[in-house]
């Protein structure tokens, strides 16, 4: 019996552009395994569609006793510069703004128990990963989530990564309007546009509707867009305060204004010229300064705005950037039951302290938002299915994700809350204190990131623990506190905005190391995270959870008054003073005295960082163009194929849209705009690589070029071309690229000789 | 038509006899000793802690073709191997090699913990949903060589499919016998 696959027992519900770019990294799978792509190049390709490495995938482990290889059966093939082929990986799905839907969920729980490791876990930018995943599974889960509409291109690498927004989008009573029509044109807007496709490091978006709240947290991202009204001509009129240059990191900054107001129109035509001039001037040869953060330090925000306003008068007017704004209700929710109060008596046990910190209303009377605390980030595919079903049953159909790790269902019906509630409690997410101090954040730290130094999440799970048997017991003042941890300075944990942030480092003592976390307090959640914490010292990590306790009763003893909060308390009394609080906790006991110092939460291992590997948060830096060839050299294979099975007419056809593809990617690294249209590719070929004599072979001067005006004015002839004329063709889309190549390295070689 | 007769991807589970008194944090340590004195065959790479989870995969001993969960899942902990990839041959010896590990593993565990993996009762879920479907073609397929493996355990008194729907397909069967699975290993060493 032959094999079905995935692809194939899907068929039509995969859309054909998503399986088309699903299909080219199914190839370029196939080309790795052929030894025929270069691993940086490979890398890159899998980071673009979310497929991350993970902790030991350089093939060595430290068992506790020192560094083992770890012998997959793979041998000498690799998925990266030093990253082993059957070493699993970590798979980043892309749910924009954090909207899931009943059907969707359903998928991931089923992907999650096929493929990883039966956890599906919510990250700190609204996505779900999916950890342990082999990369030749990776293949058909994609195809799977076509099917749902989830992409995971450009979940990773150098571009546009998940565009978050404010959860209670739609729904919140402070917002000026709903951003979430915004987010979703943002995000499909530049999903694979050529625009973002040079960066030299990520770029990181947020939405929020409104200034004062902290749910948009824009205040930290590459680009954040603030919902604003203002009066026009007697009505009113949407646009965005758009900050630029903001980031967390070792060395957190906050964005700065670029404007401070951009009517809804200019949304993503100043978007793309932003990240046009990123993609030019950003730095692209040290990726540790090529955050949009430093240029933007570098030049001033007055020069960037001059230069971004410069750019934006130069872009060619593209009717998608409006296209959306015309039917601007199309992502709105709507609810499935009628809004009525919540009841008041028959509740079941805990209701209530669940509803006073998991439950808030809408600004639709009669309808509330519940949150759903997930520990960690982390649930089940059981869980998953039950999450599904409780959507469908209460709230039509969809969830959202958070950027605290959570879910919450909205246009919930008060009389629905307790029922909602007694299903949340039957499958273990029933929990009460949402948002408060026993909802801790953490990144994935030690447990699988490659560049973790300390167990985040092992430390956050026992905090976690601690706080949760004597949460009823803590002030309220001290229950809203926020705690939040990260495993290195790349700071994913997003700690340098909480009230207790955790930074994990690590310490020498005796000649062993100990984990340790450096204390950050008083991080400033509100106003879109208006301000960071204050390092105020390091404790090892089994004494963490002791000194948080320290940390909050010295904040309630000492506090000027009652309505002190702990940012202020923070801000009056300063380092020096907390560095006395936390001294008891930093001494360390000899090994032999006490060697449960010197290994890390959950892990019994003796402490060692020899695990850390090479990160791969940055990607790979594979200029576009390098792209475009091998994507044209893809498409002439695919050609070549055709003419093998005898389909000239399609081998044509597919030929000369390689050569198409090699152009433009040649038109766009001269930093020149081109649509997608033969006639606009050839054209500004024309101008920009023929007439320049740019693309001119020293001994076959402009040859190369004619095949492609050639091939363009005979194009019409390709749909009853015989097999001798696709041939011909073919022959000469494979010297078109090979030209394209020697064009691309002679640029190259001059821009490094000129900058030398 | 299925093609489970294709299918790698199983889960087999055997259930505590004492699940009131597991602590999951004592497995952490046997696990990682497993993957340090290679004691189990195929490679081991790392364990991953989910003990925060509800019902979730407790502990988990992550492997390159297989992994095994300390699992909590139904609020019925038991240890469980999950097969992934690279098994070789058709779904019998896939099951009864997978068989053949959680045994090993379940000696281990009960050699150094107080903890007592029941043999008297087993359960195996085929996850692969292209090739083993949760419809009747796949259970007809599968339950003579679910049943066929399970024997080795002890004589099937009785066997339960689990209910159709999103879930994967689920075969629970429970056998005469009652031994420890170090008597098992010793007897099919034998």
């Amino acid at each position: 019996m032959s094999e079905t696959s995935w692809k194939a027992h899907l068929g039509d519900r995969i859309p054909p552009d998503m399986g088309a770019d699903i299909d080219t990294f199914a190839g370029q799978i196939a080309l790795k395994k052929e030894g025929k792509i270069s691993d940086v190049m490979f890398a890159e390709t899998r980071l673009r569609r979310g497929v991350y490495g993970q902790r030991y995938d350089n093939g060595l482990r430290d068992d506790g006793t020192g560094q083992q290889p770890l012998v997959f059966p793979c041998g000498d093939l690799k998925k990266g510069p030093d990253t082993v082929w059957d070493a699993p990986g970590m798979s980043r799905l892309k749910i924009p703004y954090g909207k899931l839907t009943a059907e969707q969920m359903d998928l991931l729980a089923d992907l999650a128990e096929e493929y990883s490791d039966s956890i599906l876990h919510v990250t700190t930018r609204q996505d779900i990963q999916l950890h342990f995943v082999h990369i030749e599974d990776t293949v058909d889960m994609l195809y799977r989530l076509a099917t749902v509409g989830i992409t995971t291109r450009e979940a990773c690498g150098n571009s546009v990564r998940n565009v978050t927004a404010c959860p209670f989008a739609g729904v919140c009573n402070d917002q000026s309007f709903d951003v979430t029509p915004y987010a979703h044109a943002y995000t499909y807007y530049f999903l694979g546009h050529p625009d973002v496709q040079g960066f030299g490091r990520k770029f990181k978006v947020a939405f929020s509707g409104c200034e004062d709240h902290p749910c948009g947290l824009v205040g930290f991202h590459d680009l954040g867009a603030i919902a604003v009204l203002r009066e026009d001509n007697g009505e009113q009129k949407r646009g965005f305060k758009i900050v630029v240059g903001g980031g967390l990191g070792a060395v957190p900054v906050q964005a700065k204004v670029l404007t401070e107001f951009c009517p809804e129109e200019e949304l993503l035509p100043l978007a793309q010229a932003v990240s046009r001039v990123f993609a030019r001037l950003g730095e692209k040869r040290s990726r540790a300064r090529a955050r949009i953060k430093f240029l933007v330090d570098k030049i001033g925000i007055d020069e960037f705005r001059r230069l971004v306003e410069e750019e934006r008068a130069t872009l060619r007017h593209d009717d998608n950037w409006t296209r959306y704004v015309e039917d601007i209700h199309a992502t709105a929710e709507r609810p499935l039951r009628p809004g009525s109060a919540i009841p008041t008596e028959n509740l079941p046990e805990g209701f209530e302290a669940w509803s006073r910190t998991n439950v808030r209303p809408q600004a639709q009377e009669g309808y509330y938002i519940a949150t759903v605390k997930m520990p960690l980030g982390d649930f089940t595919p059981t869980q998953a299915r039950a999450l599904a079903d409780l959507a469908r049953k209460y709230t039509g159909d969809t969830m959202r994700l958070t950027v605290e790790q959570n879910l919450i269902y909205r246009w919930v019906s008060g009389e629905d809350l307790p029922s909602l509630y007694q299903a949340l409690v039957e499958i273990g997410l029933g929990e009460a204190g949402a948002e408060g101090i026993t909802d801790v954040t953490s990144c994935p730290g030690t447990d699988t990131c490659k560049l973790g130094i300390s167990s985040s999440r092992g430390l956050m799970g026992e905090v976690r623990k601690r706080l949760s048997v004597i949460q009823d017991e803590l002030h309220p003042d001290v229950q809203k506190l926020r705690i939040k941890a990260s495993g290195c300075f790349n700071s994913c944990g997003q700690h340098h905005v909480a009230d207790l942030g955790f930074l994990g480092i690590s310490r020498q003592v005796g000649g062993r190391r100990v984990p340790h976390f450096n204390m950050v307090l008083g991080g400033q959640w509100t106003e879109n995270a208006k301000s960071y914490g204050l390092v105020v010292g390091a404790v090892p990590s089994k004494r963490v959870p002791e000194s948080i306790q320290a940390v909050t009763d010295y904040y309630l003893e000492h506090r000027a008054s009652d309505d002190e909060s702990f940012q202020a308390f923070i801000e009056r009394v300063g380092k020096r003073e907390f560095r006395n609080v936390l001294k008891p906790f930093q001494t360390i006991p000899s090994y032999e005295e006490d060697p449960s110092y010197y290994s890390d939460w959950g892990d019994p291992r003796e402490y060692s960082i020899g695990d850390i590997g090479v990160g791969e948060c940055a990607g790979e830096i594979v200029p576009i163009a390098e792209f475009g060839l091998q994507a044209a050299e893809q498409l002439l294979f695919e050609a070549q194929d055709l003419l093998d099975e005898k389909r000239p007419s399609e081998a044509a056809e597919r030929g000369f849209r390689a050569m198409l593809t090699a152009a433009q990617a040649l038109i766009r690294h001269l930093d020149h705009q081109v649509g997608e249209e033969p006639d606009d590719i050839v054209a500004q070929f024309r101008i920009h690589l023929d007439e320049t004599e740019i693309f001119h072979d020293p001994y076959a001067k402009g040859k190369f070029a004619n095949y492609l005006f050639a091939a363009h004015a005979d194009s019409a002839s390709f749909a009853t071309a015989d097999h001798e004329r696709a041939h011909r063709l073919l022959d000469e889309v494979g010297h078109f690229i090979e030209a394209s190549h020697a064009c691309y390295q002679r640029i190259t070689a001059q821009s490094v000789a000129a900058a030398e | 038509m299925t093609q489970a007769n294709q299918a790698q991807k199983f889960q087999i589970k055997l259930f505590l006899e004492n699940p009131e008194g597991l602590d999951l944090a004592a497995v952490i340590p046997v696990f990682h000793d497993l993957i340090r004195e290679k004691q189990l065959p195929e490679l081991l790479i790392d364990v991953a802690d989910y003990a925060h989870v509800h019902q979730g995969p407790g502990v988990v001993l992550i492997g390159h073709g297989y992994d095994l969960y300390l699992d909590l899942r139904e609020g019925r902990p038991g240890l469980l191997f999950n097969r992934k990839r690279d098994a070789e041959g058709g779904v019998e010896a896939v099951l009864n090699q997978g068989l053949d590990i959680l045994l090993r593993a379940a000696a281990r565990l009960e050699e150094r913990l107080p903890i007592r993996v029941g043999t008297e009762r087993v359960q195996i879920r085929a996850i692969d949903r292209l090739r083993t479907p949760n419809c009747d073609e796949t259970h007809a397929f599968l339950q003579p060589i679910v049943s066929k493996v399970a024997s080795r355990l002890g004589a099937v008194k009785e066997s339960v499919r689990g209910p159709a729907g999103r879930e994967a397909y689920t075969l629970e069967l429970s056998v005469d016998g009652g031994k420890r699975p170090s008597e098992l290993i010793a007897e099919v060493a034998a």
